[in-house]
Protein backbone atom coordinates (compact mmCIF):
# COMPACT_ATOMS: atom_id res chain seq x y z
CA UNK A 1 0.00 0.00 0.00
CA UNK A 2 2.78 2.36 0.99
CA UNK A 3 4.62 1.55 -2.24
CA UNK A 4 1.46 2.28 -4.21
CA UNK A 5 1.13 5.68 -2.54
CA UNK A 6 4.77 6.44 -3.26
CA UNK A 7 4.24 5.53 -6.92
CA UNK A 8 1.18 7.81 -7.05
CA UNK A 9 3.23 10.65 -5.52
CA UNK A 10 6.03 10.23 -8.06
CA UNK A 11 3.56 9.88 -10.93
CA UNK A 12 1.94 13.17 -9.92
CA UNK A 13 5.26 14.97 -9.65
CA UNK A 14 6.33 13.57 -13.02
CA UNK A 15 3.07 14.58 -14.69
CA UNK A 16 3.25 18.02 -13.09
CA UNK A 17 6.83 18.47 -14.30
CA UNK A 18 5.86 17.47 -17.85
CA UNK A 19 2.87 19.81 -17.87
CA UNK A 20 4.90 22.73 -16.52
CA UNK A 21 7.79 22.08 -18.92
CA UNK A 22 5.40 22.02 -21.89
CA UNK A 23 3.73 25.23 -20.70
CA UNK A 24 6.96 27.12 -20.08
CA UNK A 25 8.33 25.89 -23.42
CA UNK A 26 5.27 27.38 -25.12
CA UNK A 27 5.86 30.65 -23.26
CA UNK A 28 9.39 30.81 -24.71
CA UNK A 29 8.05 29.99 -28.19
CA UNK A 30 5.53 32.83 -27.96
CA UNK A 31 8.08 35.32 -26.65
CA UNK A 32 7.02 37.81 -29.34
CA UNK A 33 3.69 38.45 -27.62
CA UNK A 34 3.48 39.12 -23.90
CA UNK A 35 -0.32 38.82 -24.01
CA UNK A 36 -0.20 35.28 -25.44
CA UNK A 37 2.50 34.43 -22.88
CA UNK A 38 0.30 35.74 -20.08
CA UNK A 39 -2.64 33.62 -21.27
CA UNK A 40 -0.48 30.47 -21.50
CA UNK A 41 0.92 31.15 -18.02
CA UNK A 42 -2.60 31.52 -16.61
CA UNK A 43 -3.62 28.22 -18.18
CA UNK A 44 -0.49 26.48 -16.87
CA UNK A 45 -1.05 27.83 -13.35
CA UNK A 46 -4.71 26.82 -13.34
CA UNK A 47 -3.62 23.32 -14.34
CA UNK A 48 -1.07 23.44 -11.53
CA UNK A 49 -3.80 24.30 -8.98
CA UNK A 50 -6.05 21.56 -10.36
CA UNK A 51 -3.26 18.97 -10.14
CA UNK A 52 -2.50 20.02 -6.55
CA UNK A 53 -6.19 19.77 -5.73
CA UNK A 54 -6.43 16.24 -7.17
CA UNK A 55 -3.16 15.17 -5.53
CA UNK A 56 -4.30 16.24 -2.06
CA UNK A 57 -7.79 14.86 -2.63
CA UNK A 58 -6.34 11.42 -3.41
CA UNK A 59 -4.18 11.69 -0.28
CA UNK A 60 -7.28 12.58 1.76
CA UNK A 61 -5.66 15.75 3.13
CA UNK A 62 -7.42 18.36 1.02
CA UNK A 63 -8.28 21.50 3.04
CA UNK A 64 -9.39 24.99 2.01
CA UNK A 65 -6.13 26.35 3.44
CA UNK A 66 -4.13 24.10 1.12
CA UNK A 67 -6.15 25.10 -1.94
CA UNK A 68 -5.58 28.75 -0.98
CA UNK A 69 -1.83 28.06 -0.71
CA UNK A 70 -1.74 26.69 -4.28
CA UNK A 71 -3.78 29.66 -5.50
CA UNK A 72 -1.43 32.09 -3.74
CA UNK A 73 1.76 30.46 -5.09
CA UNK A 74 0.22 30.63 -8.58
CA UNK A 75 -0.77 34.26 -8.03
CA UNK A 76 2.75 35.06 -6.87
CA UNK A 77 4.15 33.70 -10.16
CA UNK A 78 1.52 35.50 -12.22
CA UNK A 79 2.18 38.83 -10.49
CA UNK A 80 5.94 38.29 -10.79
CA UNK A 81 5.47 37.76 -14.54
CA UNK A 82 3.39 40.93 -14.73
CA UNK A 83 6.07 42.90 -12.90
CA UNK A 84 8.79 41.42 -15.12
CA UNK A 85 6.91 42.58 -18.20
CA UNK A 86 5.70 45.91 -16.85
CA UNK A 87 8.21 47.56 -19.17
CA UNK A 88 6.43 46.04 -22.19
CA UNK A 89 2.81 46.68 -21.18
CA UNK B 1 17.65 40.18 13.75
CA UNK B 2 18.68 36.55 13.97
CA UNK B 3 15.33 35.70 15.58
CA UNK B 4 13.47 37.68 12.95
CA UNK B 5 15.22 35.85 10.11
CA UNK B 6 14.70 32.46 11.77
CA UNK B 7 11.02 33.28 12.21
CA UNK B 8 10.59 34.12 8.55
CA UNK B 9 12.90 31.54 7.02
CA UNK B 10 12.84 28.42 9.22
CA UNK B 11 10.02 26.28 10.65
CA UNK B 12 9.83 26.07 14.46
CA UNK B 13 7.23 26.06 17.24
CA UNK B 14 7.03 29.89 17.22
CA UNK B 15 5.67 29.98 13.64
CA UNK B 16 3.57 26.83 13.89
CA UNK B 17 6.28 24.72 12.21
CA UNK B 18 6.06 26.61 8.92
CA UNK B 19 8.48 29.40 7.90
CA UNK B 20 6.55 32.66 8.20
CA UNK B 21 7.47 33.57 4.61
CA UNK B 22 5.37 30.60 3.45
CA UNK B 23 2.29 31.51 5.48
CA UNK B 24 -0.70 32.48 3.37
CA UNK B 25 -0.87 35.88 5.07
CA UNK B 26 2.76 36.67 4.09
CA UNK B 27 2.14 35.44 0.54
CA UNK B 28 -0.83 37.80 0.22
CA UNK B 29 1.35 40.75 1.33
CA UNK B 30 4.15 39.88 -1.16
CA UNK B 31 1.62 39.48 -3.99
CA UNK B 32 0.04 42.85 -3.12
CA UNK B 33 3.46 44.56 -3.05
CA UNK B 34 4.53 43.06 -6.41
CA UNK B 35 1.19 43.97 -7.98
CA UNK B 36 1.45 47.56 -6.70
CA UNK B 37 5.01 47.77 -8.05
CA UNK B 38 3.81 46.55 -11.46
CA UNK B 39 1.03 49.16 -11.63
CA UNK B 40 3.38 51.88 -10.35
CA UNK B 41 6.12 51.07 -12.89
CA UNK B 42 3.63 50.84 -15.80
CA UNK B 43 2.24 54.24 -14.82
CA UNK B 44 5.59 55.94 -14.15
CA UNK B 45 7.13 54.58 -17.33
CA UNK B 46 4.56 56.48 -19.38
CA UNK B 47 4.96 59.74 -17.44
CA UNK B 48 8.75 59.71 -16.94
CA UNK B 49 10.27 57.45 -19.60
CA UNK B 50 13.62 59.18 -19.13
CA UNK B 51 13.73 58.06 -15.49
CA UNK B 52 12.01 54.68 -15.57
CA UNK B 53 12.07 52.71 -18.80
CA UNK B 54 13.91 50.18 -20.92
CA UNK B 55 17.47 50.76 -22.02
CA UNK B 56 17.58 50.31 -25.82
CA UNK B 57 20.62 50.39 -28.04
CA UNK B 58 19.68 49.34 -31.56
CA UNK B 59 20.98 51.17 -34.60
CA UNK B 60 21.19 50.48 -38.31
CA UNK B 61 24.91 51.17 -38.17
CA UNK B 62 25.51 48.42 -35.60
CA UNK B 63 23.12 46.06 -37.39
CA UNK B 64 24.96 46.41 -40.72
CA UNK B 65 28.32 45.98 -38.99
CA UNK B 66 27.18 42.80 -37.23
CA UNK B 67 25.48 41.48 -40.36
CA UNK B 68 28.59 42.05 -42.44
CA UNK B 69 30.80 40.54 -39.74
CA UNK B 70 28.67 37.37 -39.89
CA UNK B 71 28.98 37.38 -43.68
CA UNK B 72 32.72 37.98 -43.53
CA UNK B 73 33.07 35.02 -41.13
CA UNK B 74 31.42 32.88 -43.81
CA UNK B 75 33.61 34.27 -46.55
CA UNK B 76 30.85 36.36 -48.12
CA UNK B 77 31.14 39.94 -49.39
CA UNK B 78 29.62 42.72 -47.28
CA UNK B 79 26.19 44.14 -47.97
CA UNK B 80 25.78 47.81 -48.78
CA UNK B 81 23.23 49.95 -47.03
CA UNK B 82 20.69 50.94 -49.66
CA UNK B 83 18.49 53.98 -49.24
CA UNK B 84 15.54 52.50 -51.16
CA UNK B 85 15.59 49.31 -49.08
CA UNK B 86 15.79 51.39 -45.90
CA UNK B 87 12.76 53.38 -47.10
CA UNK B 88 10.97 50.08 -47.81
CA UNK B 89 11.87 48.77 -44.35
CA UNK B 90 10.61 51.97 -42.75
CA UNK B 91 7.34 51.76 -44.72
CA UNK B 92 6.92 48.12 -43.66
CA UNK B 93 7.51 48.99 -39.99
CA UNK B 94 5.00 51.86 -40.17
CA UNK B 95 2.48 49.58 -41.88
CA UNK B 96 2.87 46.96 -39.14
CA UNK B 97 2.35 49.52 -36.39
CA UNK B 98 -0.61 51.22 -38.06
CA UNK B 99 -2.32 47.92 -38.92
CA UNK B 100 -1.24 46.19 -35.70
CA UNK B 101 0.16 42.92 -37.08
CA UNK B 102 3.32 40.86 -36.64
CA UNK B 103 3.88 38.96 -39.87
CA UNK B 104 5.54 39.18 -43.24
CA UNK B 105 2.20 39.46 -44.98
CA UNK B 106 -0.29 42.04 -43.74
CA UNK B 107 -3.85 40.93 -42.90
CA UNK B 108 -4.96 42.66 -46.13
CA UNK B 109 -2.45 40.55 -48.09
CA UNK B 110 0.19 43.25 -48.59
CA UNK B 111 3.52 41.50 -49.12
CA UNK B 112 7.02 42.71 -48.19
CA UNK B 113 7.78 42.96 -51.92
CA UNK B 114 5.12 45.65 -52.27
CA UNK B 115 7.15 47.96 -50.02
CA UNK B 116 10.37 47.19 -51.87
CA UNK B 117 8.82 47.88 -55.27
CA UNK B 118 7.17 51.05 -53.96
CA UNK B 119 10.53 52.35 -52.78
CA UNK B 120 11.78 52.21 -56.35
CA UNK B 121 14.18 49.33 -55.79
CA UNK B 122 13.98 46.98 -58.77
CA UNK B 123 14.99 43.66 -57.30
CA UNK B 124 15.97 40.31 -58.65
CA UNK B 125 16.34 38.70 -55.24
CA UNK B 126 14.77 39.99 -52.04
CA UNK B 127 14.29 38.84 -48.47
CA UNK B 128 13.07 40.12 -45.15
CA UNK B 129 14.01 39.53 -41.53
CA UNK B 130 11.90 40.92 -38.70
CA UNK B 131 12.64 41.22 -35.00
CA UNK B 132 10.89 42.83 -32.10
CA UNK B 133 11.37 43.08 -28.37
CA UNK B 134 15.17 42.98 -28.34
CA UNK B 135 17.10 45.70 -26.53
CA UNK B 136 20.45 45.64 -28.34
CA UNK B 137 21.64 45.26 -31.92
CA UNK B 138 23.78 42.31 -30.80
CA UNK B 139 20.80 40.39 -29.36
CA UNK B 140 18.82 41.04 -32.54
CA UNK B 141 21.49 39.76 -34.93
CA UNK B 142 22.29 36.84 -32.60
CA UNK B 143 18.61 35.81 -32.64
CA UNK B 144 18.64 35.90 -36.44
CA UNK B 145 21.87 33.95 -36.64
CA UNK B 146 20.47 31.28 -34.28
CA UNK B 147 17.47 30.65 -36.54
CA UNK B 148 18.10 28.74 -39.76
CA UNK B 149 15.75 30.70 -42.03
CA UNK B 150 17.01 34.08 -40.80
CA UNK B 151 20.59 32.90 -40.98
CA UNK B 152 19.99 31.82 -44.58
CA UNK B 153 18.87 35.37 -45.36
CA UNK B 154 21.86 36.99 -43.65
CA UNK B 155 24.28 34.62 -45.39
CA UNK B 156 22.58 34.58 -48.78
CA UNK B 157 25.19 35.17 -51.49
CA UNK B 158 22.53 36.48 -53.88
CA UNK B 159 22.03 39.65 -51.86
CA UNK B 160 24.18 42.71 -52.30
CA UNK B 161 22.12 45.40 -50.55
CA UNK B 162 20.35 45.77 -47.29
CA UNK B 163 18.10 48.34 -45.63
CA UNK B 164 17.07 48.66 -42.00
CA UNK B 165 14.33 50.34 -40.03
CA UNK B 166 14.46 50.52 -36.23
CA UNK B 167 11.15 51.88 -34.93
CA UNK B 168 9.68 52.17 -31.44
CA UNK B 169 5.92 51.87 -30.96
CA UNK B 170 3.00 49.87 -29.64
CA UNK B 171 2.33 46.58 -31.41
CA UNK B 172 -0.24 43.94 -30.39
CA UNK B 173 -0.80 45.66 -27.08
CA UNK B 174 2.81 46.00 -26.02
CA UNK B 175 5.47 48.70 -26.26
CA UNK B 176 8.32 47.43 -28.33
CA UNK B 177 11.09 48.23 -30.78
CA UNK B 178 10.58 46.72 -34.20
CA UNK B 179 13.53 45.97 -36.47
CA UNK B 180 12.89 45.39 -40.18
CA UNK B 181 15.78 44.17 -42.32
CA UNK B 182 15.18 44.13 -46.08
CA UNK B 183 17.66 42.33 -48.31
CA UNK B 184 17.92 42.74 -52.01
CA UNK B 185 19.85 42.42 -55.17
CA UNK B 186 19.00 45.07 -57.69
CA UNK B 187 18.52 44.79 -61.40
CA UNK B 188 19.77 48.38 -61.53
CA UNK B 189 23.05 49.39 -59.96
CA UNK B 190 22.34 49.55 -56.25
CA UNK B 191 25.81 50.85 -55.56
CA UNK B 192 25.33 54.09 -57.41
CA UNK B 193 24.87 56.04 -54.16
CA UNK B 194 28.11 54.73 -52.71
CA UNK B 195 31.31 56.66 -53.38
CA UNK B 196 33.19 54.76 -56.05
CA UNK B 197 36.41 54.83 -54.04
CA UNK B 198 34.84 52.66 -51.33
CA UNK B 199 34.14 49.69 -53.48
CA UNK B 200 35.33 48.22 -56.73
CA UNK B 201 31.87 46.85 -57.39
CA UNK B 202 30.84 49.78 -59.54
CA UNK B 203 33.52 48.89 -62.02
CA UNK B 204 31.88 45.55 -62.66
CA UNK B 205 28.20 46.39 -62.72
CA UNK B 206 26.98 48.09 -65.88
CA UNK B 207 25.93 51.64 -65.10
CA UNK B 208 23.03 51.73 -67.57
CA UNK B 209 21.29 48.39 -67.74
CA UNK B 210 19.13 47.82 -70.78
CA UNK B 211 15.49 48.65 -70.23
CA UNK B 212 12.73 46.03 -70.26
CA UNK B 213 15.18 43.22 -69.66
CA UNK B 214 13.56 39.92 -68.87
CA UNK B 215 14.10 38.21 -65.52
CA UNK B 216 16.58 35.69 -66.90
CA UNK B 217 18.83 38.37 -68.23
CA UNK B 218 18.75 40.23 -64.99
CA UNK B 219 19.81 37.14 -63.15
CA UNK B 220 22.76 36.78 -65.49
CA UNK B 221 23.90 40.23 -64.45
CA UNK B 222 23.60 39.20 -60.87
CA UNK B 223 25.83 36.28 -61.64
CA UNK B 224 28.45 38.80 -62.74
CA UNK B 225 28.14 40.57 -59.43
CA UNK B 226 28.75 37.31 -57.63
CA UNK B 227 32.30 37.24 -58.98
CA UNK B 228 33.01 40.18 -56.69
CA UNK B 229 34.38 38.29 -53.66
CA UNK B 230 37.64 37.76 -55.51
CA UNK B 231 37.96 41.52 -55.93
CA UNK B 232 36.88 42.58 -52.47
CA UNK B 233 40.06 41.87 -50.50
CA UNK B 234 41.49 44.91 -52.26
CA UNK B 235 39.40 46.94 -49.77
CA UNK B 236 40.50 45.59 -46.37
CA UNK B 237 38.30 45.64 -43.26
CA UNK B 238 35.30 47.25 -44.91
CA UNK B 239 32.57 46.05 -42.56
CA UNK B 240 29.84 48.35 -43.76
CA UNK B 241 29.81 49.92 -47.16
CA UNK B 242 27.81 53.01 -46.21
CA UNK B 243 27.57 56.01 -48.47
CA UNK B 244 28.60 59.28 -46.92
CA UNK B 245 25.14 60.82 -47.26
CA UNK B 246 23.50 57.85 -45.59
CA UNK B 247 22.81 59.42 -42.19
CA UNK B 248 19.28 60.38 -43.21
CA UNK B 249 18.18 56.76 -43.67
CA UNK B 250 20.09 55.16 -40.81
CA UNK B 251 17.50 54.71 -38.08
CA UNK B 252 18.14 53.87 -34.46
CA UNK B 253 16.48 53.66 -31.07
CA UNK B 254 18.89 54.46 -28.27
CA UNK B 255 17.45 55.21 -24.85
CA UNK B 256 19.17 55.25 -21.50
CA UNK B 257 16.72 55.85 -18.63
CA UNK B 258 18.03 56.47 -15.11
CA UNK B 259 16.45 53.19 -13.96
CA UNK B 260 16.35 50.29 -16.40
CA UNK B 261 12.97 48.81 -15.48
CA UNK B 262 13.64 45.50 -17.21
CA UNK B 263 16.85 44.88 -15.27
CA UNK B 264 15.46 46.09 -11.93
CA UNK B 265 12.24 44.06 -12.15
CA UNK B 266 14.22 41.03 -13.33
CA UNK B 267 16.60 41.24 -10.38
CA UNK B 268 13.80 41.74 -7.81
CA UNK B 269 11.74 38.82 -9.13
CA UNK B 270 14.83 36.60 -9.42
CA UNK B 271 15.83 37.26 -5.78
CA UNK B 272 12.28 36.71 -4.44
CA UNK B 273 11.87 33.46 -6.35
CA UNK B 274 15.27 32.12 -5.28
CA UNK B 275 14.43 33.00 -1.67
CA UNK B 276 11.19 31.04 -1.92
CA UNK B 277 12.96 28.01 -3.37
CA UNK B 278 15.57 28.04 -0.58
CA UNK B 279 12.99 28.52 2.20
CA UNK B 280 10.69 25.81 0.75
CA UNK B 281 13.63 23.39 0.51
CA UNK B 282 14.76 24.15 4.10
CA UNK B 283 11.19 23.86 5.36
CA UNK B 284 10.79 20.51 3.61
CA UNK B 285 14.13 19.15 4.89
CA UNK B 286 13.61 20.20 8.52
CA UNK B 287 10.00 18.97 8.77
CA UNK B 288 10.82 15.67 7.04
CA UNK B 289 13.65 15.12 9.52
CA UNK B 290 11.52 15.94 12.56
CA UNK B 291 8.47 14.10 11.17
CA UNK B 292 6.08 16.83 12.26
CA UNK B 293 2.56 16.46 10.80
CA UNK B 294 1.16 19.65 9.22
CA UNK B 295 -1.73 20.71 7.03
CA UNK B 296 0.14 22.40 4.17
CA UNK B 297 0.66 21.98 0.43
CA UNK B 298 3.44 19.86 -1.05
CA UNK B 299 6.67 21.83 -0.94
CA UNK B 300 8.04 19.83 -3.87
CA UNK B 301 5.11 21.01 -6.03
CA UNK B 302 5.95 24.62 -5.21
CA UNK B 303 9.70 24.17 -5.68
CA UNK B 304 9.12 22.63 -9.12
CA UNK B 305 6.81 25.39 -10.36
CA UNK B 306 8.93 28.26 -8.95
CA UNK B 307 12.17 26.61 -10.13
CA UNK B 308 10.87 26.29 -13.69
CA UNK B 309 9.68 29.89 -13.58
CA UNK B 310 13.22 30.99 -12.60
CA UNK B 311 14.53 28.94 -15.52
CA UNK B 312 12.03 30.73 -17.76
CA UNK B 313 13.28 34.13 -16.55
CA UNK B 314 16.83 33.11 -17.42
CA UNK B 315 15.99 31.68 -20.85
CA UNK B 316 13.35 34.09 -22.07
CA UNK B 317 14.85 37.03 -23.92
CA UNK B 318 11.57 38.77 -24.55
CA UNK B 319 11.98 39.10 -28.29
CA UNK B 320 10.56 37.51 -31.40
CA UNK B 321 11.82 37.06 -34.95
CA UNK B 322 10.31 36.31 -38.35
CA UNK B 323 12.17 35.58 -41.58
CA UNK B 324 11.12 35.34 -45.22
Amino acid sequence: MKQKQLFEHHAFYFFELLMLLAGFFLIIIFSYSVIIQFMILMFVLMSYITLGFIHHHINHDLRAKIVLEYVLISSLILVAFLFLNSSRL
Amino acid sequence: MKKFLAHYLLPHTGNNHRAKLLHNSTLIIIIAVLFSLSIFSMHERRIHPDILGISYSISSQELIELTNKARADSGLPPLSINQSLSTAAQAKANHMFSNNYWAHFAPDGTSPWYFIKNSGYGYVYAGENLAKGFTTSGDTVNAWMNSQSHRDNVLNKNYSDVGFAVVEGKLLGEDTVLVVEMFGSANTPAFAVAPQTQTPITTIVPTTPPENTVQGEQEEKIAEVEVIPTVLPVVPKVMAVVPQNSASFLSSVITKPVIDLQKVSGSIVFIIMLLFIVVLALDFAIIERKKIPRVVGHNIDHIVVIGLFVLLILLEKGGGILGL
